[in-house]
């Protein structure tokens, strides 16, 4: 398959004067065409440094300290500014968590759909209107709602309107980081629904990053399990959630409640995850970890090895050591 | 927290404090430091910075230089005790009108709104105009009086948003007074904001009295950078070419000013993380 | 629109709370003031004169309190000042009526100017945050905001209209008789360079400050990243998403900013003898002229409250928010 997004030894974090945080550590990954990711792991465990890593999107103090990131063959890294520019939203686009105020709030909604458009490609104003609708139309907001302005608009169609400015363009890749976190349960499936949707309509891939596990297991190809800045497992959804091999991807799996099936106690994973401001020796997860093996687990960190086609992991238990 | 540590390594006020430092260490030593009596008029008037006076002398020949070291002590006094007064009755009334809401609220944010709206220096002139035993005291009186109404006011919504944390709703949940509320719970986590209010009271105190010394409203025979300013003035300094005389108390209150400035920014900087140097 | 009523409302609140405090304070002093006033210019004044004084400020009267609160409310809204003791025989209004359009010329002008300089330096600053420019203007904006404005003035003075006089050192306009059209105007324009750029200069700061503090703040926003996902111009961002939010709360935060600037073009006026209401202020005080003080007072404050309604009009019109209702 065509690789569109390439990410290799990825190391990003937040720089501060007196301190550096690692929130990203020699990440790697690639993500096809069309291909829907799902990225997962507790707050604080790297994964929107991560999404805001890939398109170079990390505001000060937040920064790549290094790595590669090459989107169909153009490297993210060493494009000057200006290009980056112009490939942002026309190549990818990003709609971020609904509880932030993503929408700028004196501008009505018309003008930032216009001007997320307009300075991509030239078009009249009759054409910008017939998109704009067009777009709401496809996100299931009524255009009425085009000169609200957007304290007018309740949370979740906020966050549809966002999703149909990410798909302004057709871009090739959308990357959603919690979308749907601060919306009722029952908004949250639809949106997600109709996320899917549009993918299979128009084709685009998508990264979505989340922390609820169970939200992405029905709908996304392949997720990927962060832990301490690290992806520390990634496979296809339905072999990752069949066969969870990391005991900390099996720990998150069963701290929320399974979608089908018998309704079990819950056991969440007890301790908290490292600090990233300092360096960790051995696996991240070592002292949460209920597997661990003294003596290799604290000395070495695993590296990510593919075990089964597919199925990556980085854990000593299945690296023969 | 490790606030106090941070702010002495911020470079503002590092900068803030060494010149607040020194107005200090002048204040405290000024009869050591100073070449001659403030007060004495043993001198030729009215003569240019020479090695014996190196900012002149006054039209009543005494040594504007020793006047200005003492000078310092006024000044800082009054900067400090009216920033802290100030700060006292923007407290008081922060916590009160933020902590008890209702009609309490409305009725003292109403008059803290007030207070902020009619121009500070035309009252500030119109009561001293009236008050007519002039001295340190009126002053302090008159510009705390003035300047508390903006703290108050940013206090209050430090106070609301306080008030919808989880301890502090515990705590009324428990039953806890409302005063140990208030005391324990509420106003050490504003400690912050507190202090940066006191610096920004008192570079309104030192700029407001030198306004008001400057324009006679003051006790003209106290000795301080307002008055010293007062008599530059009235002496036409500047015309006779001692520019000195005015120059230098002028720049050593905008020195004070900035000094309390550069704190408070600083106090405002650490923590508000989104000030925070990035 | 219940934001405007709002404001209306408190606007005659503050005028309320403004003329009583012209009526109680001289009441409240031990030893009233205003007899002493009366009694330095008993021989100046016709007895009339003396009789609506000791009315206006309370003394030798057995009405009480009250009545007479009743009585000076009554005056005010009929526009009765009273009479100038220093300017005797004209009325307080009159007075005060040609000292207005000066003080409303220059102070008008020049706190537009700063503000707008102000606000865009501040935006200037705060994008740029890391180059030289701004570590340069940001510890001068301190400074400047720091100094007194009457020394500012001083030192301005001197520099400019003394030692290189290029300006002229005081006054409104040039006192040689027959001035009329082009060449007065430029005679009170050029009168007016000094103490304009002093008031400019020193509420500049004030202004930059408080917008970059704004414009940090905003830049630290989600959807100011989201602009820059979206490949925006950084012009547009800068202008349309940041500044455009940044300078609100320079709008609510109008009241005290006003203050100072007010202060400051008051004492500028006297160190430049410009005939304005702050020179008017300072004689006034002067000569202990207590009905042209209060008079003063009560026409700085309403200034001050037209300006600020003003800046509640523009906020209502730029934030949508306040526009439907909710604050």
């Amino acid at each position: 398959m065509d690789a569109l997004l390439k990410v290799k030894d990825l190391n990003a974090g937040y720089e501060f004067t007196n301190f550096k945080t690692w929130a990203v550590r020699n990440v790697s990954f690639e993500l096809n065409k069309g291909e829907f990711l799902g990225i997962a792991g507790e707050s604080g465990c790297g994964k929107s440094t991560l999404a805001f890593g890939v398109i170079r999107l990390l505001m000060p103090p937040g920064k790549i300290f290094s790595g590669s990131i090459e989107f169909n063959d153009i490297d993210l890294m060493k494009i000057d500014d200006e290009s980056l520019r112009k490939m942002r939203w026309k190549e990818f686009s990003m709609v971020f968590q609904a509880s932030m105020n993503v929408l700028n709030p004196v501008l009505k909604v018309r003008t930032q759909i216009y001007n997320s458009i307009k300075y991509h490609v030239n078009m009249t104003e009759s054409e910008l209107e017939k998109r704009a609708k067009e777009l709401l139309n496809l996100v299931n907001v009524s255009s009425k709602y085009l000169d609200a302005y957007p304290h007018q608009l309740s949370g979740g169609m906020k966050q549809r309107v966002v999703i149909a400015m990410a798909l302004a363009l057709n871009p090739k890749l959308v990357i959603m980081d919690e979308p749907t976190t601060a919306l009722d349960v029952v908004v949250q499936r639809r949106i997600l629904q109709e996320i899917d949707e549009l993918r299979r309509q128009l084709g685009f891939a998508i990264i979505f990053i989340t922390h609820d596990l169970s939200l992405l297991v029905e709908i996304s190809d392949s997720l990927a399990i962060m832990y301490a800045g690290q992806i520390i497992e990634k496979a296809p959804s339905e072999k990752l959630y069949a066969k969870p091999l990391h005991p900390y991807t099996y720990g998150l799996m069963h701290s929320f409640p399974p979608l089908v099936g018998k309704r079990q106690k819950l056991h969440g994973i007890a301790g908290r995850p490292p600090d990233l401001s300092s360096d960790i020796k051995g696996c991240p997860f070592y002292p949460r970890c209920e597997k661990r093996i003294n003596g290799v687990c604290d000395i070495e960190n695993p590296k990510l090895v593919e075990i089964e086609s597919e199925h990556f992991v980085a854990c000593h238990l299945y690296d023969g050591k | 927290m490790n606030y106090v540590k941070l702010f002495f390594k911020n470079r503002k006020s590092a900068i803030g404090v060494i010149i607040f430092l020194s107005f200090v260490v002048i204040a405290i030593f000024a009869p050591w430091i100073a070449p001659y009596s403030p007060n004495s008029m043993a001198f030729t008037p009215l003569q240019g910075p020479s090695w014996k006076h190196w900012l002149g002398t006054t039209a009543v020949g005494q040594d504007i230089l020793s006047q200005v070291i003492w000078g310092t002590r006024l000044s800082l006094m009054v900067g400090l005790i009216t920033g802290g007064i100030a700060t006292a009755i923007s407290v008081i009334m922060g916590l009160t009108s933020g902590y008890l809401g209702g009609i309490t609220d409305d009725i003292l944010m109403t008059i803290t709104n007030i207070f902020l709206v009619i121009p500070g220096l035309p009252l500030i002139i119109i009561i001293s105009a009236f008050i007519v035993v002039k001295g340190v005291w009126t002053i302090i009186f008159v510009i705390s009086l003035t300047g508390w109404a903006w703290g108050a006011r940013t206090l209050r919504s430090q106070v609301l948003t306080l008030k919808n944390r989880d301890y502090v709703k515990a705590s009324v949940v428990t039953g806890e007074s409302s005063a140990h509320i208030i005391f324990s719970d509420i106003f050490p986590n504003m400690l912050s904001l507190v202090v940066a209010n006191f610096f920004g009271a008192a570079v309104y105190a030192v700029l407001s009295e030198a306004g008001l010394e400057f324009l006679g409203l003051g006790d003209s025979s106290a000795i301080s950078w307002g008055t010293i300013l007062y008599w530059a003035q009235n002496n036409q300094a500047l015309l006779f070419g001692l520019w000195e005389w005015a120059a230098v108390p002028g720049l050593l209150i905008a020195l004070l000013g900035m000094s309390f400035a550069l704190m408070n920014f600083a106090v405002d900087e650490l923590t508000n993380p989104r000030l925070r140097k990035r | 629109m219940k934001y405007i009523l709002k404001r209306v409302i408190f606007f005659l609140i503050t005028l309320w709370a403004a003329l009583t405090i012209n009526f109680i304070l001289p009441r409240m002093m031990p030893g009233n003031p205003a007899e002493v006033m009366i009694a330095k210019f008993q021989g100046r004044l016709n007895p009339q004169a003396i009789s609506a004084l000791e009315i206006a400020f309370g003394i030798n009267t057995h009405e009480s309190m009250l009545a007479q609160y009743w009585d000076y409310l009554g005056r005010m809204a009929t526009g009765n000042f009273g009479i100038s003791v220093s300017f005797y025989p004209t009325a307080v209004a009159q007075v005060l009526a040609q000292a207005v359009p000066w003080t409303l010329g220059l102070a008008g002008i020049s706190t537009v100017i700063a503000f707008i300089l102000g606000t865009l330096l501040g935006i200037r600053v705060s994008w740029k945050r890391n180059s030289a420019s701004s570590s340069f203007a940001v510890p001068i904006a301190f400074f400047l905001n720091s100094m007194p404005y009457f020394w500012f003035a001083l030192i301005v003075e001197y520099v400019f209209a003394f030692v290189f006089g290029w300006f002229p050192l005081g006054g409104a306009y040039s006192s040689s008789s027959g001035l009329s059209g082009l060449a007065l105007v430029w005679s009170v324009l050029y009168h007016a360079i000094l103490p304009a750029a002093t008031i400019i200069i020193t509420a500049m700061g004030g202004w930059m400050l408080t917008m970059r503090n704004n414009m940090i703040s905003v830049l630290s926003d989600d959807y100011i990243t989201f602009a820059f996902a979206q490949g925006l111009p950084e012009k547009e961002i800068e202008m349309n998403y940041a500044a455009r939010n940044a300078i609100l709360p320079s709008f609510t935060g109008f009241a005290m900013a006003i203050g100072f600037v007010i202060s400051g073009v008051l004492l500028t006026e006297i160190v430049f003898s410009y005939p304005g209401v702050g020179y008017l202020l300072y004689q006034a005080v002067l000569n202990i002229d207590y009905p042209l003080m209060q008079a003063i007072f009560l026409f700085i404050t309403v200034a001050v409250l037209v300006a600020n309604f003003i800046a509640d009009i523009v906020y209502v019109f730029l934030d949508p928010r306040a526009r439907s209702g909710g604050e």
